[in-house]
This record gives structure tokens, sequence and C-alpha cells, in this order.
């Protein structure tokens, strides 16, 4: 049964193949010039209704986009410097970053391949359209020149299963790092009768060319494996046997979450698919209708990964990954998923009980200035109706450093601030404030912002650091480092009444401007 | 100046050497890193190190880490270190990176006092003790534990390292980086 479906699979790719070729041969091309030099595509560019049309291959390669084709959906989408432009086959309206737009003429499958208007791409990506009727001639001038990377793939598609550097259409240095399928090393300049089709895979097929093997067994020697994918509440966790990487981006009309993870392999927990595309975990959530996943790119070992989703759903990375575990948060409007809609902050006073942290220039202990830091900002926080507000400690007690985040992550937190005094040589001065997941930047930054002001000390910049208590919080979670308490200007600042209370209200502004709370 | 802080360095090296020698017999723990009493260690050394009198001594040179003056980065140093026993070779290593007459180089070490440096299969176990004085910030922390990391996998027999503190097992030297037990070779 299952060698069964692989036939089917394989004849209808080999269709789909067919009559491309004989099309290419047949239809009266017309030429195209970017900034004098010709494009040349396997599938010609082409009139249709009296407008040119080229392969979406061509977009990819010559002007240097991001393409995805999605059969299923009916839907080019083509990605570059921050242009999102969607099109629609047959459809005479298109989305540029989200807004709807309509086109004179639609995108158009031909002999199996994706056409797209070389007028309307183009003029969306800045480069300059003109159209010699005489000779059937389109005249493409690059914004800048040729300042367009113009990547010249090699002739012949060869699918080898080394994850080595091979050419992709994309500026981008890692095949890894859009979610295009076209960024695979199958690119095909000139039309082969070998050649892998043009036709971008569905997300939710096998590579063409490179369909596996039924035979072979689940993990692959050498990668990474995925050894599941959890839905457990609003959270949705990969897991590897090792570091992972993944690459999400989130796609529309569905909506639907796609999770890239590159050299990785599948394993007794995650089984290899095999007699069908893909594997999917049947789930029962309010906001996550299946989990789909795949052998999307046999070449980089990249497995992809798609939730469907029942709504608009906004998300956040949670882990990032480098422990092995990459997760999702669904946060959908609802502030960590609370029933009274409270946003849930955890405040943390660095050190405390018999670890004084460290030791000021006047003996002091870093700990005590921590606290009243901490103290002061819980009273200006559970003043705003939205928050519900805890501390690690509210007094001079010994925690674990792992306990901190523990304690946040089982609330199920909406952000952490662990507050910290500095120390190092007598001159050293300043202000920080570190993160380390990526979904804590922007807390990192609207805080520090705020907690700058306050303190007027030197800028000792938002910086990216492994510490502890930030790398294992699964929310929003950053460390500041207010001042120096081995600096004399700084020490004495620091342990004044007023200070503290400074202190306190920039990181209350900058904890409410985060969550837009006015 | 340069020759200066060598010589120092080497002057401590072999004064070490000697202390490390004479408590070997007694049995107490080889505890005499200068830095702890405060006073400069510099004057210290060159009013009693006399050349070593022991002729099993060797000379190695070693790479030692400090931070620069902001603490915004590691620099890297080259030490003359002296030892009789080898295991002797990575206490004065650790040591050599307590204290520097470079005003241009913060010790982070500095705090540290070494209760024992002992290498068995490979993993190297070092038990301190860190003074009030030597507790740093994260950013120090974090500089600290690369030059220790730094200095003792400069030896390729070094395989992990597990640092204790009073003996003890924890989480953390100073409260921000986690601390494995042991810390592997990357």
């Amino acid at each position: 049964m299952k060698k069964l479906v692989c036939a089917l699979l394989s004849l209808l790719l080999f269709i789909l193949i067919l009559p491309q070729n004989s099309y290419a041969a047949t239809t009266a091309s017309v030429s195209l010039l970017l900034d004098g030099k010709p494009l040349t595509s396997d599938v010609p560019a082409q009139k249709v209704s009296g407008y040119v049309m080229v392969p979406i291959r061509l977009v990819s390669t010559s002007f240097g986009a991001s393409v995805v084709y999605q059969a299923a959906d009916k839907k080019v989408t083509v990605k570059k410097d921050g242009k999102l432009i969607e099109l629609f086959i047959d459809k005479k309206t298109a989305k540029v970053n989200g807004g709807t737009v309509s086109l004179d003429a639609p995108a158009v499958v031909i002999g199996g391949r994706a056409l797209v208007p070389i007028r309307f791409v183009a003029n969306n990506m800045g480069i300059g359209v003109q159209w010699i009727n005489k000779t059937q001639t389109v005249l493409l001038s690059s914004p800048t020149g040729g300042t367009i990377s113009t990547p010249t793939p090699t002739s012949t598609p060869t699918p080898t299963p080394t994850p080595t550097p091979t050419p992709t259409p994309t500026p981008t240095p890692t095949p890894t790092a859009t979610p295009s399928p076209t960024s695979t090393p199958t690119v095909a300049p000139s039309s082969t009768p070998s050649a892998a089709p043009v036709l971008t895979p569905d997300p939710n097929l096998y590579e063409p060319g490179t369909s596996p093997t039924p035979s072979t067994g689940n993990a692959e020697k050498g990668y990474t494996q995925l050894l599941g994918i959890h839905l457990v509440e609003n959270s949705l966790t990969v897991y590897g046997d090792g570091p992972i990487n993944p690459k999400v981006s989130y796609i529309t009309n569905p909506d639907r979450l796609v999770i890239d993870v590159p050299s990785v392999t599948f394993s007794d927990l995650l089984p290899r698919p095999v007699g069908a595309p893909e594997g999917v975990i049947p789930v029962d959530h309010s906001l996550v209708s299946k989990i789909r996943y795949s052998n999307f790119d046999s070449a980089s070992r990249t497995i992809r990964i798609v939730a469907d989703l029942k709504q608009k759903t906004p998300y956040q990375v949670g882990m990032n990954g480098l422990d092995g575990a990459f997760s999702l948060d669904f946060t959908n409007g609802t502030p960590g998923g609370n029933p009274n809609g409270k946003y849930k902050i955890v405040i943390d006073p660095g050190h405390g009980g018999t670890d004084s942290g460290a030791v000021s220039l006047n003996n002091r202990y870093e700990k005590d200035f921590n606290l009243a830091v901490a103290l002061r900002l819980n009273d200006l926080l559970v003043k705003v109706e939205q928050f519900d507000v805890y501390m690690t400690r509210a007094d001079d007690t010994t925690l674990t450093l792992d306990g901190r985040p523990a304690f946040a992550n089982s609330l199920g937190a909406d952000a952490f601030i662990s507050i910290h005094g500095n120390k190092f040589s007598a001159t050293s001065r300043g202000t920080e404030t570190y993160y380390w997941n990526a979904n804590s930047k922007t807390l990192a930054d609207i805080v520090h912002k705020y907690l700058l002001a306050a303190t007027g000390f030197p800028d000792r910049k938002v910086q990216k650091n492994d510490y502890r208590v930030v790398k294992a919080s699964t929310m929003p979670a950053i460390l500041v480092e207010v001042g120096f308490l081995s600096n004399a200007v700084e020490e004495a600042l620091m342990y004044t009444p007023a200070f503290q209370d400074k202190v306190a209200a920039s990181l209350a502004a900058g904890i409410k401007e985060f969550f837009n709370i006015p | 100046m340069r020759i200066r802080a060598i010589l120092t360095v080497v002057l401590l090296g072999s004064m070490l050497a000697v202390a490390g020698c004479s408590t070997k017999s007694t049995g107490s723990p080889v505890n005499s890193a200068p830095a702890e009493t405060g006073s400069p260690a510099p004057t210290a050394a060159n009013s009693e190190a006399p050349v070593s009198p022991s002729p099993a001594i060797q000379k190695e040179s070693v790479k030692v880490y400090f931070a620069n003056d902001d603490g915004s980065s590691l620099v890297e140093k080259t030490a003359e270190i002296q030892y009789e026993k080898s295991e002797d070779k990575y206490l004065n290593t650790l040591k050599a990176m307590t204290t520097t007459d470079d005003p241009s180089l913060f010790p982070l070490a500095k705090g540290l006092t070494y209760q024992s440096v002992e290498l068995a299969d490979g993993t190297l176990t070092i038990d301190l003790s860190i003074s009030d004085e030597g507790r740093l910030g994260s950013g120090g922390e974090v500089l600290l534990m690369d030059a220790l990391k730094k200095a003792v996998f400069q030896f390729s027999e070094v395989q992990a390292l597990d640092i204790l503190v009073d003996g003890k097992i924890v989480d953390s030297l100073m409260g921000h980086v986690e601390l494995e037990h042991p810390i592997k070779r990357q």
C-alpha cells in the first residue's frame, strides 16, 4: 500500500515535469534584460493576455528575492528586503506587506509552473520596467544600477546529501535563513530534461527529486534527532537530542506557523513519514487544528513543522533551542492565558541571604540594594490594574539560582526582571541591561532606555549574556545592572532612597510601555 | 615595565613553588595567594624571594588571563611559572592570575584563594574560596569564568574542570552564571 502511494506520487511528479519541457519548446518568448544583461530562465518569459509573465524562479535567481509557491493555497510569496508580496493564482488582487492591491494581470500556472506579472513584482521591488514592443523586450533597471545580487547557479542540480554551501538564489548566506523552498540547491537555470521541476514543492510534499527512500530508518547518524513536537497549554515545543536552531515564519491565508529545523533527522519518537508525504500529529487545542511535519529539504536535512491555526494567533519564541528545546508561546491577546486577563510580572531581587552579592566600596551589600529597588518597583506595579506582581524574594532569603526562573516559569509569567548592582574596578561606571532569549530583546531595549535616563550613568548598553535567570526563563526576561557599587560616584547614589525611587519608577515605566499600558 | 612585570611573576612563582614545597610536608592546604593579605604583592616577592635552591624546579611559559580596565574584554598575557611537581603547574598558573602590576589590567581572580588544585582522570578539580572583595558583578563573573576555563584548558591533558567553593558544589561562583560540574572542554 505504501509503495503504491509512493509510486503514484512519483508518477504525479513525472506528469508535472513532462509538459513543462514541451511547453518551453513551443512558446514564442519575450526577452528580458536586467541592467543590460540578458536574463534566462528554463521556462521562457511570455505574454499572457498582453502582460509579460515570468517564472518565479527567475524572480528569485535574478532579483535575489525569496520566492515560495504553495500549490495547495494557489499562492506565490515573494520576499525581499522587508518587502512581502503575496500573489494568488488567477486572482486580480495581491497583497503588499499585508495591504491589498489590485492587479491588471493575475499570477498564472502554466504547465504546472507559477508565473507572475513582471511589472507588478519588479515595481514593488523598486526595479524599473520598460517594455520595448518592437523587439518584445522587457528592460529592467535595478534601483542603484546593478546592486541586485544575481547569483549564478551551477547548471546541474545535484541533490547531494551534503549540507555544504550550494548556490542559493537568495542573498542570505544560510540556506535555512528563509522558509522559502526556493533556496534549496536544486536550481536549474537552463531547461534540461532531467532538471528538477521549477515548480516549488508544496510544503506538505517532499522535495521532488530527493524523495526519501522508504527503506531508510528513522534516525540518520551525525544529525541531531528530533524527539518530539508537543503542544501543551499555550506552548508548542520542539525537542531535539542536541541544540536545534529552527526558523519560524507566520503565514496567513490560512493562518499557520511554519517551523523549519535545519540539520536534524527523525527519530523513533518522531518517525520519518513513510508512504505519506507528511506525518500528522493530531491535537485537541483551542488555537491549533493540527500539526504536520515533513522531510522538507533532504540536502540541508531540514524538517518542516507546520502548525495549522484556527485563528490569527500571535506568538513569541520561548525556549531558544540551544538546550535542545525550542518553544513558541501563543500569546493571543489574553496575557499569560490568565483568566482575569492580567499580565504576571516577576521581580527578582538578585542574590539574598547567605549570598550577599557584591560588597560595595563602603562595605554595603549588593543584595540590600537589589531588594530596596525591587520592593519599590513592586509598590509601583501593584498599583497597575493590568498587572499581577510576584517577587522571588521579598526579604533577605537565600534562593537557588535555578529557583528564580523556575518560579516564573511555573507561574506562566509574562515578564521577568532581575535587579542587580554591579562590581568591577573602581573606575568602572555605567548601566547595563542583559537578556538572552530572542523574545526578551524588546523588553531589554525598552527598559534600558528608561533605566539609563533615570540613573544618568554612562551607557554600557543592552547586552546578550547567558545568565542563568534570563536563560532559563521562558517569558521575556532581563537582568539589569543598575550601576557600579565599586565606583565611588555611583555607590554614593545607589544607597539613597531618592535614587532607588527613581530607578524603580524607570523600571515600572519600561515594563508598562512593553505591555502597551499608558 | 614589561620586564618588571615578568620578573615579578617569575619571582612570585618561585616563591609560591617554595611555599608549595614546604606546605606539602605539613599537610596544610596549598594556600598562599598573596592578594588576600592586602599588602602589595610585588614588594613581598622582592623582599623575600630568593633564587630557588631546588634543582628539580621546572620553568614554563604559560598563558594567563586578565580583564581590561573597564571589564569589557579578556586580555591574554604570558607568564613564566616554576613548579616542582606537575600538579603545581595548574596552581601556579591560576595564582599568576590573581595579581598584576599592569594598571591597564584588572586581575579577575584577585579574590580567589585556591585551597587545592588536583588533576585526576583528566578532570582538574579546583577548590577555592572567594573573598568578599572578590565577588564581581555579572559581567565580571562571565570574564572570570572565561579566564579560568581558558587558563586550565590550555593544558591539553585537562579535559574537564570542576570548581568547588569551600569544598562544596555550588550552582554559581558569584550568583549570575551557571556553574556546571564539571565544565567540559569545548
